[in-house]
């Protein structure tokens, strides 16, 4: 899933500085399961934003809508009413969500209260970490399920390099070096000799460096826009 | 009714023997499906993996291993060799040892002193707690053990002398000791026990307990209703045939008593179940894994959680942590997000114990007594930071007023109190919203002085 977490409140309070009637809309989905920008976390915010209105002697009304997904037309529509009645939408999805509102309602403001910031899974309750990168072209198949694109600080191919110790990255000795883990797993699964691959240089078209990426799936989307 | 013993320990035909006994069907069994947990009751007998320090390897570094404590061969073969050397008995643990263990050391220290031997007895802590636990320290120094208490301790192994060096210190004084003699034990993680443990959702603390007697004020009784611990620190008193059944009386009062409608439920009819609802449900889990008492299930049916009646003891914690607000105490017993706003200071009591004390003080508080608006909650773990907030739009100063550190009755409460109440503060500090502050005062019943004191510091500002 996605993986966010919210920005600093004083960079969310100084952004709503001026608006009257705030809407805040939170996302049910990813950013829900990593506690950022679900209902709870809206109703957070909106005692900040209405404790500062109070104690500046602002006239500031807060509603909070909650959207089951923001990155949906459909669940988006059910709540329209709602959600436009104000100045301006403070969004507590994940970048893909903030867009897709802004796009859909080129007249207002949408300010974003979260900073996306990667693909993960919860380690345990409350801890999530990295776990892929979205670099379109996968290679876990050689790597024993572990993705040194994401997991590697450096995102190197031909791994390890020469600044692990002990296991742990250069980076931070919090971080495990992503092909210390691949080498322990492919040698419990007896399958080291995958390693003798030298990988060339990767091409990075599929990844971001190719520009903005779609993805369109032909059988479904049957429309003639072609 | 039917009750699961599971594990593997020479004590189970005896488990079986009392379950059949009282009247229950016994099935012993080798481990546990989660789905079909939620049955009469499970007894877990698997008993704990005990090393001598060095036989794991890489904590000590030891090239040698000492001789396990716990393994009465090794301890007679120590016992029968004549020597003049020194015979160290070290119980290497960060805190107290576990009961069992210390008890078997002090016997065993006791004995080889009887037998003329110099025994020196090295711990952090010297646990004697337990029934005749102190006579049986006091024989054991009247025999001439000499029991050292450090603060810390190495010990290392030289294979040409074949001879440990144990270096110590109580914080005063150094000492060392050489000899090819060391009883220990170390309490390792059991496989079976974690993954038995795991699978029945028992809450554990980094230290691997399946149990913890501090909540339930029986060694036996685990952090889930219906799931019990034959601890092996029972069986170390007495015979071990008489301390099953001993303990098993109790085990098999609860199952008893627990089985009759409405046990113990009288907080949870207080507080209300938890009700998840479905459509707002994101099934992230989190209720599930902050749930102490494993009271939540996957409804896969409905894509989401379920609580589960007969374990859910109604402190709120799920609808404290829930990210998407999709869980509520039926019939609305939720907390309010501000109440008498003409008050000045909120103060959230715990009802297990600081109310009490809350309760007592407030009348001598004079004057300060009406500006405060005061909630009983059945836990300070379901005041969440939200909550928090929405309350600072009306109060400057936000109490809550918890268990203290440990005793917690789920487990968890004080320390979620504390960190809420750091983080709503925070987001107010960093906000630049002045005056807010969200302040833990951790107090039990008896507490009335703590609480007087802390209170009186706050009002008075």
């Amino acid at each position: 899933m996605i993986v966010a977490e919210q920005k600093p409140i004083n960079e969310i309070v100084d952004s709503l500085n001026g608006f009257g009637r705030i809407v805040i809309a939170s996302c049910g989905t990813c950013v829900t399961v990593c506690m950022a920008g679900g209902e709870k976390e809206a109703l957070a915010v909106r005692g900040v934003v209405e404790a500062d209105a109070k104690a500046k002697g602002e006239d500031v009304s807060v509603s909070v809508v909650n959207l089951k997904r923001q990155c949906d037309d459909e669940f988006v529509d059910d709540l329209e009413d709602e959600l436009l009645d104000g100045d301006v939408i403070l969004s507590m999805a994940c970048g893909v969500g903030v867009q897709f509102l802004a796009d859909k309602y080129p007249g207002r403001l949408v300010l974003p209260a979260l900073n996306t910031k990667f693909y993960g899974a919860a380690k345990e309750l409350g801890y999530w970490t990295e776990l892929c990168a979205g670099c379109g072209n996968c290679l876990l198949e050689k790597t024993g399920g572990i993705c040194p694109i994401a997991r590697c600080s450096k995102s190197i191919l031909n791994g390890p390099c020469g600044g692990s110790q002990d296991s742990k990255c250069e980076i931070d000795a919090e971080i495990d070096c992503a092909w210390h883990l691949i080498y322990d797993r492919l040698s419990e699964l007896g399958q080291l000799d995958r390693l003798n691959e030298i990988y060339e240089p990767r091409d990075w078209r599929t990844n971001r460096d190719g520009g903005p990426r779609s993805v369109r799936k032909d059988d479904v989307n049957i429309s003639d826009s072609e | 009714m039917s009750v699961w013993i599971l594990g593997n320990n020479n004590l189970n035909a005896e488990v079986e023997r009392c379950v059949v006994a009282a009247g229950m069907d016994a099935v012993v069994a080798d481990g546990v499906d989660r789905r079909n947990a939620v049955i009469d009751a499970v007894i877990i007998t698997e008993p704990p993996r005990i090393v001598a320090l060095g036989e794991d390897g890489a904590e000590y570094g030891l090239a040698s291993p000492t001789t396990n404590l716990m393994d009465d061969a090794e301890v007679e073969r120590v016992e029968s060799l004549k020597t003049n050397d020194k015979i160290a008995i070290l119980l290497d643990y960060g805190e107290e040892t576990p009961e069992y263990i210390a008890a078997k050391a002090i016997r065993t220290a006791k004995r080889f002193a009887g037998k003329k031997k110099e025994v020196v007895f090295l711990s952090k802590v010297v646990k004697c707690g337990y029934g005749g636990g102190e006579q049986e320290y006091l024989a054991a120094r009247d025999a001439g053990v000499v029991f050292v208490k450090y603060e810390e301790a190495s010990i290392s192994y030289d294979e040409e002398a074949d001879s440990f060096t144990i270096k110590a210190n109580d914080g005063v004084l150094d000492m060392e000791i050489e000899t090819p003699y060391v009883l220990s034990a170390v309490v390792r993680d059991i496989p079976e026990l974690e993954k038995i443990s795991k699978k029945l959702r028992l809450y554990k603390r980094a230290d691997g307990r399946v149990n913890d007697d501090r909540f339930f004020l029986h060694p036996a009784f685990s952090t889930r209703r219906g799931v019990y611990y034959l601890n092996p620190a029972l069986v170390a008193k007495g015979s071990e045939r008489d301390a099953v059944q001993r303990v098993m009386l109790s085990v098999i009062a609860d199952i008893k008593a627990a089985a009759v409608p409405g046990y113990e439920q009288e907080i949870v009819r207080r507080w209300g179940i938890p009700e998840v609802d479905a459509g707002k449900c994101a099934f992230c889990y989190s209720c599930y894994r902050a749930c102490t008492h494993g009271a939540f299930e996957p409804d896969a049916e409905a894509s989401a959680m379920k609580v589960v009646e007969g374990l859910c003891q109604a402190c709120g914690t799920c609808v404290a942590i829930c990210p998407g607000e999709a869980i509520a105490r039926k019939g609305g017993g939720d907390l309010a997000m501000t109440g008498d706003v003409s008050k000045k200071i909120k103060v959230y009591c715990c009802e297990n114990g600081a109310a009490e004390a809350f309760d007592g003080v407030l009348p001598s508080l004079g004057e300060y007594a009406g500006t405060i608006d005061s909630e009983r909650v059945a836990c300070g773990g379901s005041v969440s930071a939200d909550i928090l907030a929405n309350d600072f739009i009306d109060y400057d100063t936000i109490i809550i007023a918890c268990c203290i550190e440990d005793a917690c009755r789920h487990m968890d409460g004080d320390r979620r109190a504390c960190k809420q109440a750091e983080r709503a503060t925070e987001l107010f500090q960093k906000a630049s919203i002045d005056g807010k502050r969200a302040i833990v005062i951790q107090a039990s019943h008896a507490m009335e002085n703590v609480m007087k004191d802390k209170l009186l510091s706050i009002l008075e500002g």
